[in-house]
């Protein structure tokens, strides 16, 4: 008897359960549908936003490609003329020092040297250097010295005079020279 | 609630057993031999139910995260990944590109700035040869081989100083 009774009560409070669950299962309906809904919709939306960003990147690496294309294109260029511009100094150093060998007959090689290797250690200061206010003090000085250079070779040229050595240029390479062991 | 009944049949298991070994002590014939069967069954039942439920909630998990990984959002968030590491790979190619280009325009100013130094010293050392071919009727043979194998010498080195120093010398010397 009293096992029959505890089993009916066992079996009453499994259908009280199911009971509650099924009310509760119907108050909260709508709000289990709305949080579905929400739920979603917000993964809809993350998934939009994530297509937008991923179309705009490959939007922004198409647009890099192109710049990164063209300033490489500008920086060969850039260098191409670089070296024709060095090749040129050098070119034209190459035809001061002839042009002083020529004005003065008597100037050993040594000299004549001594002054393009001179000329050519400016340049390539000038060069080397990646300061631009400090390039242009440099490119100042060699244009100075070339100056000196091919007004020598043309006072000669012009003059009679009877000079062995291209002096203002001898002088301004021991300038320059005081002033870098000085400063 | 799976959980629930294996612990039951578990606990089943248990009162089987020990009333098996009562049954024993009381010697009756067959039940405690049917009792320790039936006990033995129930725990084996218990352990198969607890791992058949694990192996089942192992799969939901993997076929769970299978679905996940393979979903719109996951999948677009792997392509964002993917276009943002590009996006900094090309930077970086970007940078050693650049870096190559103005290496290579430096070695090819280098070698101008080497080539020249070569035509300069050549043209030196053939002054001081054609000082030397002056000196001729001067100087003793052995002095002039030597200044000529100095000459020959210093040019191999490409030592400008020396080469300067020889020619003042020869002019003073000489």
């Amino acid at each position: 008897m009293t096992i029959k009774h505890w089993v009916l009560q066992a079996v009453d409070l499994l259908h009280t359960l199911k009971d509650e669950k099924l009310h509760w299962q119907t108050d909260n309906q709508a709000r289990q549908l709305q949080l579905k809904h929400a739920r979603i919709l917000a993964e809809n939306q993350l998934a939009n936003e994530l297509k937008k960003k991923s179309l705009q990147l490959e939007h922004d690496i198409s647009l890099l490609q192109t710049q990164q294309s063209t300033e490489l294109t500008l920086l060969k260029i850039k260098c191409k003329q670089d070296i024709k511009d060095y090749q040129q100094y050098l070119i034209a150093l190459d035809k001061l020092k002839e042009s002083i060998k020529n004005s003065y007959n008597q100037v050993p090689e040594a000299v004549a040297f001594t002054i393009h290797h001179h000329a050519k250690q400016l340049l390539n200061r000038m060069w080397e250097e990646e300061n631009f206010e400090d390039k242009m003090h440099h490119e100042m000085r060699l244009i100075q010295f070339m100056t000196t250079m091919h007004e020598d070779a043309s006072a000669m040229l012009q003059s009679n005079r009877l000079d062995k050595l291209p002096e203002k240029t001898l002088g301004l390479i021991t300038a320059i020279e005081n002033k870098r062991r000085l400063g | 609630m799976i959980i629930r009944i294996a612990l039951l049949m578990l606990a089943g298991a248990f009162i089987m057993m020990a009333s098996a070994d009562l049954l024993t002590e009381l010697t009756l014939p067959y039940l405690p031999d049917f009792t320790t069967q039936l006990g033995l069954g129930l725990l084996l039942s218990a352990f198969a139910l607890l791992v058949i439920m694990g192996l089942f909630a192992l799969g939901t998990h993997i076929i769970q995260a299978v679905i996940t990984y393979c979903s719109a959002i996951q999948r677009t968030q792997r392509r964002v990944l993917f276009i943002e590491n590009k996006q900094a790979q090309l930077k970086q190619l970007f940078h050693y590109r650049a870096r190559r280009i103005t290496y290579v325009h430096e070695l090819s100013r280098q070698q101008l700035l080497h080539h020249n130094n070569r035509q300069q010293l050549a043209a030196l050392s053939n002054a001081i040869e054609h000082d030397l071919n002056a000196l001729k009727p001067r100087v003793s043979r052995e002095t002039l081989k030597q200044l000529q194998q100095e000459n020959r010498y210093y040019y191999q080195q490409q030592d400008s100083a020396a080469l300067i120093q020889l020619q003042q010398k020869i002019r003073h010397d000489y």
